[in-house]
């Protein structure tokens, strides 16, 4: 097959049956990184304003991981349990995406353990890639989540 | 250039989407608990539909030449995060090494009131 690879990352742990990080195609495909303490595994603090940071935190780890960074960023998929924060996201986005930041999907959702943030992303990597020019295509179905 | 997926091994589309596309070396797809017999919904609880989503979603990777050993990347899509774990369970039967990069939501709603939904992204 092609050059599927997991990337796993000393510190985080994943909450179920999936990996960090995928490197493939000249991609990382990152999971949904919350804003949670590595050192415990529980929510990094009661704020936003904290939480978001750690999750940026987190993704710049994992993506560093996989041989990425976050300039390398080209896909976002943003999850909040409140959109009344979505000022303070763009903010923050502003900080850590200070200049071509990527494509961003955002969506409100219930999210377990006091988590107010999860962040995951698809990046292009340090390497260059002998396949073909990969670009992620959409695609569509009759979804009903609430998009942003 | 992309290729669109067409399998009879898999449901129908329900709506003006394909069954997956094929660009740029990666595979798109997502589905429902659809039965491919009848193209109605599986009645079972979320277990019983996560292990029907992904033999459609298997179909549909076979039609390519593709495995789920080739998904790098899913999307769960769940009416209620209290299934997380019994969908959880089948999951990690059909992905037993090199696990994909997953993310799992609580969606609003899905389509045909489904249990769950998962979208995948295969390497090829």
């Amino acid at each position: 097959m092609a050059d599927k690879r997991t990337i796993d990352v000393p510190g985080i742990k994943s909450i179920g049956p999936y990996s960090q990080a995928v490197r493939a195609g000249g991609l990382l495909f990152v999971s949904g990184q919350p804003g949670v303490d590595p050192s415990t595994g529980e929510a990094a603090g009661r704020t936003f304003d904290v939480q978001a940071r750690q999750a940026f935190r987190n993704l710049e780890s994992v993506l560093r991981a996989g041989g990425s960074r976050l300039d390398l960023v080209v896909n976002t998929t943003v999850l909040v349990t409140d959109i009344a924060n979505f000022a303070e996201l763009n903010r923050l986005f502003a900080e850590f995406f200070p200049e071509d930041p990527p494509a961003r999907m955002t969506m409100q959702v219930p999210l377990p353990k006091g988590l107010l943030i999860s962040i995951g992303c698809i990046a292009t990597t340090e390497e260059i890639s002998t396949a073909s020019e990969p670009r992620p295509g959409g695609r569509s179905t009759t979804g009903a989540q609430i998009e942003t | 250039m992309k290729d669109i997926i067409v399998t009879e091994h898999a449901p129908k589309p329900i709506g003006p989407y394909s069954q997956g596309v094929r660009a740029n070396g990666f595979l798109f797809a997502a589905q429902i608990a659809l039965d491919p017999n009848t193209n109605t919904m599986l009645e079972g609880d979320v277990a019983q539909q996560t292990e029907r989503v992904l033999e459609n979603l298997k179909a549909i990777l076979t039609h390519a030449g593709l495995t789920l050993s080739h998904v790098v990347k899913t999307t769960v899509f769940l009416k209620d995060m209290n299934d997380f774990a019994a969908m959880s369970e089948v999951y990690a039967k059909y992905f037993p090494v090199a696990a994909p990069a997953g993310s799992s939501v609580q969606a609003a709603g899905l389509p045909k009131d489904a249990l769950v939904e998962i979208e995948v992204v295969a390497a090829l």
